[in-house]
C-alpha cells in the first residue's frame, strides 16, 4: 500500500489494457457481427481492428507527449485551465457510467446462468465490495492482479474452444465480400466500441515507469485483444452458422454450453467458463472504477482517493439498479457507446493532439520570427 | 475505524449465512428429470378426472399431456430399493404450467439440466403452433442443455416413458446411452436440439430421430422430417441411413447386393461425401454428390471357392454395387425432394456460399425451385478386403 | 568503521556501563548484589603465586559453563602451574594482567572487558569471568559448554535425497553449519542481542555483494527496533518484523535445514538464526519460494518439474476442492456428469445435513485429528490418525451422518495439503479452505470465485520486505524468473539469480559453462 510509490511497468499496462477491454462485450460480439455483415464478419473485424490500431497510436502519442500528466493537466495545458477540470469531469462521468452499465449487465448474466433465485442486489453489492477492496489497494496492486488474471480468464475459454474445432464448418464465411459496402462501413465503428476501455491509457500513462515502452504495450494489447475477438467470433460463427448466431443473446455462452469436453470431470464447462470470465469483468470494473476515483481525487485536489472509492460505492450501486431489464441495459450501452464513447475515445484525444501540434508549430514559428 | 470494521464483519457474516443461500438446493432433494414426453390432449375421460380440482375458469387451455420421468437415485447408488424410475403425467397448457402441475405431486425439486431426451408425439409435431411453442421453450431455456436429443414418435410419448427397460434405469438414461454408444448404429438420425435448431433456421428443414415402442421394447430408428416448423413426414431405417450417407455424416454402412443370383453383403467403410451445386446452361440447378468409399465383402456363399478372389468377379461386384447404391441414394434424395420439399441437404446454403449470384436470383422462389433441382449421385466404391478365406 | 559495522552498530551497549572497581572484594560484592539469589552462579576465589598474595576469582554459571575448561585450563594453570613457573608477579603488579592473559591461560578465546554489566551478561551466557585484585578489568574466558542436542535429521522438511543435517538449538553450531556450505570471505555473519531480559543472540547472515542492500537495511532496522523482554523462538522475531500480521500467509520462511539457508543466501536473501531454536528465518519470502522443496534441486530435472507441477496442483486442490464440491452439489449439479450426479444424489440420500455443514464438520474433524496426532507422543499419535481416519469415517458413513463421497473429498484434500513442503504455508491454506467452503455454501461458484478474487487481491497487495509476494508471477518483463516456478528448468539453464531480489552480481553460472563445452571436452579426450 505504498502511496508514494504508484509505479507500474509497461508490461503491466499491457495486461491492464487487455483485461479491461475484454469484458462484457465479447459475449454478444459474434451476434452483432453476424447480424450486420454475415459471412464477412471476420473481414470486418480485422478491418475495424486495424483502424482502431491507428486511433490507438494517436491516443498513445498524446500520452507519451505529456509525461507525468493526467488528462486534466494535459487539456489544461493545451487549452486553458477550467477546460482541464471540465474534460476531467467528463471522463469521470464516462467511466462511472460504463462501470455502472457493466456491473448491471454482469449482474444479469450471473443471475441468469449461475444464481437464478439470488436477488440481483446481493450479486451486485458483493461484487462491488470486492471491487472497492481492490481499488483501495492502489494501482500497483491492480496492475499485479491484471497480470495474474489475464491468463486465468482467457486461457480456459480458449482451451475449451480448441475442443470445438473438429466440429467447425468454415464455409459459413462464404461468400466473401458480398455484403453491401455501406453496411460494412456502418459496422466498423461498432468494432471500435468493443475496444471501449482503451481510453484509460490516457490516465494510466501517468503511472508508467518505463514510458518509452508505452507504445509497444499499446500495440501489443490491441493485437492481443483483436486476436482474441477473432478467435471467439470465428469459432462461434463456424460452429453455429450465421442464422443461429444472429438470434442467440450470448452466442459465446451458448457455444460453451454446446461443447463436449471429452474425459473431464465436468459435464457442462460453461459454468466454469462463466466463473473465470467473472475475473475478466472484475478487472474491467476495477480499473474503470479506480481511474474514475483517481480522476475525481485530482479534480477535487484531494490526495487520498482511498475514501473517495467508498464514497462512490453507493452511487454506483443505486445507478446500476435503475435499468428495468437486460434489453434496456444493452440498448443504453449501445447508445452510450455511440455518443459518449466516440467523444471520449476519439474526438477529445485527437483534438488535443491536434491543438498541441498546432501550438508547438506556432511556437516554433514565433521563435524563428523573433 | 478498525473496531467498526470488525463489528460490521461480525454482523454481516451471520446475516448473510442465515438469510442467504437463495439458490441452495441439496443434490439429494432434487429430481433429475431425464426425459420429457409430450402428447396431444384430446379430452379423454381419465384426463378430465385427474383435472377436477384445477382452476381453469377463464379458459381451459389444456393442450398437452406432459409426462416426465426421473430415476430412483438410491437404487443407482446401491442404497435402498423400489422402482427404478418414477413417471408423472399431467394435462397442461404449456411447459411452465406442466411443471407447476407436476411439482404439486412430487416431494423433490425438479431439475432439468440433465435432461437427455424430449419426445414429441407425431400429432403434436405435425401441429405447427404447438410445435413452435414447445421448441422455442427448449431453445430459450437457460437450464436446458443443447446436447439433448429430440425425438418424434408415432406412438404415445407417455407409453414410451413408462417402458421398463429392465436394466434398472429410466428411459431417459437408457436413450442417452443408446444414442451415445461408441458403435453407433447407422440407421438412426443422430441430431440433438442444437443441430435441429440450426438446421431449421438455415434450410427450413431438419431431421429428428424417431423413437418407436413395440410391446415392451423401445427402439430408435428412422427419422422424422421437419419442415416449416412442423413434422411433414417420416423416413424409414434404410432411408435414414442413405440420407446420412448423402449428408456425409456416416462412416460405415452395410449393403446387401444381388450378384449372379447370390446375395452378398458388402460393407462400406471410410465413406466420404462431397456435395457440389451448380447452375447449368438452361438455368437449372444441379446437385452432384461425389461419394468415395472402401468396400469389404463380409458375406458370400459357403464353399464357393475362387469367386471372391477373382479380380474380374470383384470388378463386376464393384460396378454393380456402385450402380445400385447410386440409384438408391438418388431415389432417396428425390423422395425427400418431391414428397416433402424439405431441403435437408442444405442445397440452398451451398448455393448461397459458393454461388452467391445464383442464389440471390432464386432465393425468393427457392421453395418452388427446390423440387425441380436435378440430382446426380456418383458412388465410387473400391472393394479392398475380402475376408480371410478364398 | 566499515559499512556493515555502522549498519549493525547499536548504541545501547555503552549507555548503562558500570565501571569496575579496582578491588576484587569490591567487584565481587557488587557482582553478588547484582546476581543476588542466583544460586547457579559459582564464585571461586583463590590465590596465585608462590607466596599466595595475588587474589583472583572466577565467576561462572553452573550448567552453562564447561567445568572442564574452568578446572583444567583456568584454575589448574593459575593455581598450580603458575606457582611452578614462578612468574615475576610479585615484583611487577602492572604486568600481571598481561602475563596471565598471554602466558598462563591455555584457552583460545579470551576477551577483556571493564564493564560490570558486561561481566554479568557474559556469565549468564556461559562464559567464565576471571577477576583480579587491584585491577579494573576482567578477562572473559570462552567456556560455553552445556549439554546440547547433537546434530540430527530435521523432523519437518524431510528429504529423500539431500543432507541429513538439521539445525540445533545452539547458534554457533548453526552458523557453522551454514559456513561449511559457504566458504567465502564475503559470507557475513553479524550478531546482535535482542530481548531486554533474555538477551538472545541473533545472527544475521548474508553474502556481501549478492545481497539486496535495501532488504538488508530493512531487516536490520526492524530487528533493531524490537523492544521485547524475551525472545524464546524465532517465531517471535518473525511475527514482530513481518509486513502484515493480518495476512494468513507467512511472509517469512522458516526452515531447519542449513542447505536451504545457504541456497537462499546464494539467491541474495537474508537469513536470521536465533539462539535456542533450530528454526532459521529466510527473508524475503515469496509465494513461489514456499512451494519449492529442498530436494527439487538435488533430483534430476524432469522428475522435479513433474513433481513441482504436481505440488502446485495439490495446493490448488487442497484449497478449492471441498468448496467446489459444495458449490457443485448445492448450486450447480448441472456441472457434474449425469451419472455421477445421480450417484452422488443417491449417495447423499438420507444425510441430514446440508453439504456445507457436512463439509465443515468433516474438515473440522480432520483438523482435530491432525492436532491430536501432533500433541500425542509419537506412536500414539499415529494410532489416533488410524482410529480417526478409518474407524470414525467408516462409522460416520454407516450411520448415514455423512456421505462416503464427502469422506473421499476430505481425504484427497488432506493428502494434497500434506504435500506442501512448508508447514506454516500449509496451515494458511487450511484456514482459507474453511472460508472458501462458507463462501461456496453462500453463493455457490460465484461466491467461491469472489473469495478467490479477494485472496488474489490480498496476495497482490502483500509484500515481504519490499518484495511483492507474488513475484515473479506479476511481471511479464522477463521469462527468466519463471525458470523456477511451475517447472524447474535444468540447472545449466538457470544462469541468473532471481531478478526481483538480486540486484548485483546477477550471474550464478558463468557463461563459460555450456553443455556443448562438456561434449567438446569428451571429443578431445577420445
Amino acid at each position: 500500500m505504498d502511496r508514494n510509490n504508484d509505479v507500474i511497468m509497461s508490461s503491466q499496462l499491457y495486461s491492464i489494457l487487455v483485461t479491461t477491454v475484454i469484458g462484457i462485450g465479447i459475449l454478444s460480439m459474434p451476434r452483432a457481427l453476424a447480424e450486420n455483415v454475415g459471412p464477412d464478419s471476420l473481414i470486418v473485424l480485422v478491418l475495424g481492428s486495424v483502424l482502431f490500431l491507428i486511433i490507438a497510436l494517436l491516443i498513445q502519442r498524446l500520452v507519451t507527449k505529456f509525461p507525468n500528466k493526467t488528462i486534466i493537466e494535459m487539456s489544461a495545458n493545451v487549452l486553458f485551465k477550467p477546460m482541464g477540470t471540465i474534460i476531467g469531469f467528463g471522463y469521470f462521468l464516462h467511466l462511472l457510467i460504463s462501470t455502472v452499465l457493466v456491473v448491471r449487465a454482469f449482474g444479469e448474466i450471473t443471475k441468469n446462468f449461475l444464481l437464478l433465485n439470488t436477488p440481483i442486489e446481493v450479486i451486485i453489492i458483493s461484487f462491488l465490495i470486492t471491487v472497492v477492496y481492490s481499488v483501495r489497494s492502489g494501482i500497483e496492486s491492480i496492475a499485479r492482479l491484471a497480470v495474474i488474471i489475464l491468463p486465468m480468464s482467457i486461457f480456459p475459454a480458449l482451451f475449451v474452444m480448441l475442443v470445438a474445432i473438429p466440429d467447425l464448418d468454415f464455409t459459413y464465411f462464404l461468400p466473401i465480400l458480398k455484403t453491401p459496402l455501406p453496411k460494412i462501413i456502418k459496422t466498423v465503428p461498432q468494432i471500435f466500441f468493443s475496444f471501449i476501455g482503451f481510453e484509460i491509457i490516457l490516465q494510466l500513462g501517468f503511472f508508467v515507469k518505463d514510458r518509452k515502452n508505452i507504445k509497444k504495450a499499446a500495440i501489443k494489447s490491441i493485437l492481443f485483444i483483436s486476436s482474441v475477438y477473432f478467435v471467439f467470433t470465428a469459432i462461434t460463427i463456424a460452429r453455429f452458422g450465421i442464422a443461429e448466431t444472429k438470434i442467440l443473446t450470448w452466442p459465446v455462452v451458448t457455444l460453451f454450453k454446446s461443447v463436449d469436453v471429452p474425459g473431464t470431470l465436468l459435464e457442462n464447462v460453461e459454468a466454469v467458463i462463466m466463473a473465470t470470465w467473472l475475473l475478466s469483468i472484475f478487472m474491467s470494473v476495477a480499473v474503470s472504477y479506480y481511474v474514475a476515483t483517481f480522476l475525481l481525487s485530482r479534480i477535487l485536489k484531494s490526495k487520498e482517493h482511498n475514501y473517495l472509492a467508498l464514497f462512490i460505492l453507493p452511487l454506483v450501486y443505486i445507478l446500476s439498479l435503475i435499468p428495468k431489464n437486460i434489453v434496456e441495459v444493452y440498448e443504453f450501452l449501445d447508445k452510450f457507446a455511440n455518443i459518449v464513447s466516440i467523444t471520449m475515445i476519439f474526438i477529445i484525444p485527437i483534438f488535443l493532439l491536434f491543438i498541441s501540434f498546432l501550438k508547438r508549430k506556432s511556437k516554433k514559428g514565433m521563435k524563428r520570427n523573433g | 475505524m478498525d473496531r467498526i470494521k470488525i463489528y460490521l464483519i461480525i454482523l454481516i457474516i451471520p446475516i448473510l449465512l442465515f438469510s442467504g443461500c437463495w439458490d441452495k438446493v441439496e443434490i439429494d432433494e432434487r429430481a433429475f428429470i431425464t426425459a420429457i414426453g409430450y402428447d396431444k390432449y384430446e379430452g379423454g375421460n381419465e384426463a378430465k378426472e385427474e383435472n377436477v380440482e384445477k382452476e381453469t375458469e377463464k379458459e381451459p387451455l389444456n393442450r398437452y399431456i406432459r409426462t416426465i420421468t426421473y430415476p430412483n437415485v438410491s437404487l443407482i447408488a446401491g442404497k435402498g430399493q423400489g422402482k427404478p424410475f418414477f413417471v408423472y403425467s399431467t394435462v397442461c397448457a404449456s411447459w411452465a404450467d406442466g411443471r407447476q402441475q407436476i411439482a404439486l405431486r412430487d416431494n423433490k425439486n425438479f431439475y432439468v439440466y440433465h435432461l437427455k431426451a424430449v419426445i414429441f408425439n407425431e400429432e403434436i409435431a405435425r401441429d405447427e403452433e404447438l410445435f413452435r411453442e414447445m421448441f422455442d421453450t427448449f431453445e430459450r431455456s437457460v437450464f436446458l442443455n443443447r446436447k439433448l436429443y429430440f425425438f418424434v414418435t408415432p406412438n404415445k410419448a407417455q407409453d414410451i416413458l413408462m417402458t421398463d427397460t429392465g436394466k434398472n434405469m429410466d428411459v431417459g438414461l437408457y436413450i442417452d446411452e443408446l444414442m451415445s454408444k461408441e458403435n453407433k448404429p447407422t440407421r438412426m438420425a443422430k441430431s440433438d436440439l442444437g443441430t435441429i435448431a440450426v438446421d431449421l433456421r438455415e434450410s427450413n428443414a431438419a431431421l429428428a430421430p424417431r423413437i418407436i415402442k413395440s410391446k415392451d421394447e423401445i427402439k430408435v430408428s428412422g427419422a422424422g422430417v421437419l419442415k416449416d416448423n412442423k413434422l411433414v413426414g417420416m423416413l424409414g431405417e434404410l432411408e435414414t441411413r442413405d440420407v446420412f450417407i448423402l449428408k456425409g455424416k456416416v462412416k460405415l454402412a452395410d449393403y446387401t447386393i444381388k450378384v449372379d443370383d447370390k446375395f452378398i453383403v458388402v460393407s462400406q467403410t471410410d465413406l466420404k461425401t462431397n456435395m457440389k451445386t451448380y447452375e447449368d446452361k438452361d438455368g437449372n440447378i444441379n446437385v452432384y454428390f461425389d461419394i468415395r468409399a472402401e468396400g469389404d465383402i463380409v458375406q458370400h456363399y459357403f464353399r464357393t471357392s475362387k469367386e471372391p478372389f477373382d479380380e474380374k468377379y470383384i470388378d463386376r461386384v464393384n460396378k454393380k454395387v456402385n450402380e445400385l447404391i447410386s440409384k438408391e441414394l438418388g431415389d432417396v434424395f428425390k423422395k425427400i425432394q418431391k414428397d416433402f420439399g424439405a431441403d435437408i441437404f442444405k442445397v440452398g446454403e451451398n448455393l448461397r456460399k459458393f454461388h452467391p449470384a445464383t442464389w440471390n436470383k432464386i432465393k425468393d422462389d427457392w421453395d418452388e425451385i427446390y423440387p425441380k433441382v436435378k440430382v446426380k449421385v456418383d458412388y465410387k466404391m473400391n472393394i479392398r478386403r475380402v475376408g480371410i478365406k478364398q | 568503521m566499515n559499512y556493515y559495522e555502522k549498519l549493525f552498530n547499536t548504541q545501547e551497549d555503552t549507555q548503562n556501563k558500570i565501571n569496575m572497581a579496582k578491588g576484587l572484594e569490591e567487584n565481587l560484592k557488587r557482582l553478588k548484589e547484582m546476581l543476588s539469589n542466583c544460586d547457579d552462579i559459582i564464585y571461586r576465589e583463590f590465590n596465585v603465586g608462590k607466596d599466595q598474595k595475588l587474589k583472583f576469582a572466577t565467576v561462572y554459571a553452573e550448567g552453562l559453563a564447561d567445568k572442564i575448561i574452568v578446572n583444567e585450563y583456568v584454575l589448574k594453570n593459575l593455581m598450580i602451574l603458575a606457582r611452578i613457573t614462578e612468574p615475576e608477579v610479585n615484583s611487577i603488579r602492572e604486568k600481571v594482567y598481561g602475563l596471565i592473559k598471554d602466558g598462563v591461560l591455555s584457552v583460545s578465546d579470551l576477551k577483556e572487558i571493564d564493564d560490570l554489566n558486561e561481566v554479568v551478561n557474559n556469565v549468564l551466557s556461559g562464559e567464565t569471568v576471571l577477576l583480579f585484585d587491584k585491577w579494573d578489568k576482567a578477562i572473559v574466558i570462552a567456556s560455553k559448554g552445556w549439554p546440547m542436542r547433537g546434530i540430527s535429521e530435521p523432523e519437518t522438511d524431510t528429504v529423500i535425497r539431500g543432507s541429513r543435517e538439521g539445525f540445533t538449538e545452539t547458534l554457533r553450531v548453526n552458523t557453522a553449519l551454514v559456513r561449511r556450505r559457504i566458504r567465502d570471505s564475503k559470507f557475513k555473519i553479524k550478531q546482535m542481542r535482542i530481548g531486554r531480559r533474555s538477551k538472545t543472540d541473533v545472527a544475521v547472515l548474508f553474502i556481501d555483494g549478492i545481497v539486496n542492500q535495501d532488504i538488508l537495511k530493512t531487516v536490520v532496522y526492524r530487528l533493531k527496533s524490537i523492544e521485547i523482554d524475551g525472545i524464546l523462538e524465532s517465531g517471535y522475531i518473525e511475527q514482530l518484523i513481518e509486513d502484515n500480521w493480518r495476512s494468513p500467509f507467512p511472509q517469512v520462511q522458516s526452515t531447519e535445514r542449513p542447505e536451504k539457508v545457504a541456497a537462499a543466501l546464494y539467491e541474495g536473501k537474508v537469513a536470521i538464526i536465533v539462539d535456542n531454536t533450530p528454526f532459521a528465518l529466510i527473508l524475503p519470502t515469496t509465494f513461489n519460494a514456499l512451494i519449492q522443496a529442498t530436494e527439487d534441486y538435488n533430483e534430476r530435472v524432469l522428475i522435479t518439474s513433474i513433481i513441482r507441477f504436481l505440488r502446485y496442483t495439490a495446493m490448488l486442490i487442497s484449497v478449492i476442492l471441498p468448496a467446489l464440491y459444495v458449490a457443485m452439489l448445492a448450486f450447480h449439479p448441472g456441472m457434474i456428469p449425469t451419472e455421477l450426479a445421480l450417484y452422488i444424489a443417491g449417495n447423499r440420500d438420507g444425510v441430514p445435513f446440508p453439504a456445507v455443514i457436512e463439509a465443515l464438520i468433516m474438515e473440522g474433524a480432520l483438523e482435530l485429528l491432525r492436532e491430536a496426532g501432533i500433541r500425542l507422543p509419537g506412536p500414539i499419535g499415529a494410532t489416533i490418525g488410524i482410529i480417526g481416519g478409518l474407524v470414525l469415517g467408516q462409522a460416520a458413513v454407516d450411520a448415514g451422518i455423512v456421505s462416503s463421497l464427502m469422506i473421499i473429498v476430505v481425504a484427497i484434500t488432506a493428502i494434497s495439503s500434506y504435500s506442501n513442503p512448508n508447514y506454516s504455508f500449509a496451515i494458511s491454506f487450511r484456514m482459507l479452505r474453511f472460508t472458501y467452503i462458507m463462501a461456496a455454501g453462500f453463493l455457490g461458484l460465484y461466491g467461491l470465485m469472489l473469495a478467490i478474487l479477494i485472496t488474489l487481491i490480498h496476495l497482490c497487495n502483500l509484500k515481504s520486505f519490499g518484495i511483492p509476494y507474488l513475484s515473479p508471477f506479476i511481471y511479464y518483463t522477463s521469462l527468466k524468473d519463471f525458470k523456477d516456478t511451475f517447472i524447474r528448468v535444468p540447472l545449466h539453464k538457470m544462469k541468473g539469480r532471481p531478478q526481483f531480489i538480486a540486484k548485483e552480481d546477477k550471474d550464478r553460472l558463468m557463461n563459460k559453462f555450456s553443455r556443448d563445452n562438456l561434449k567438446r571436452g569428451e571429443d578431445n579426450n577420445g
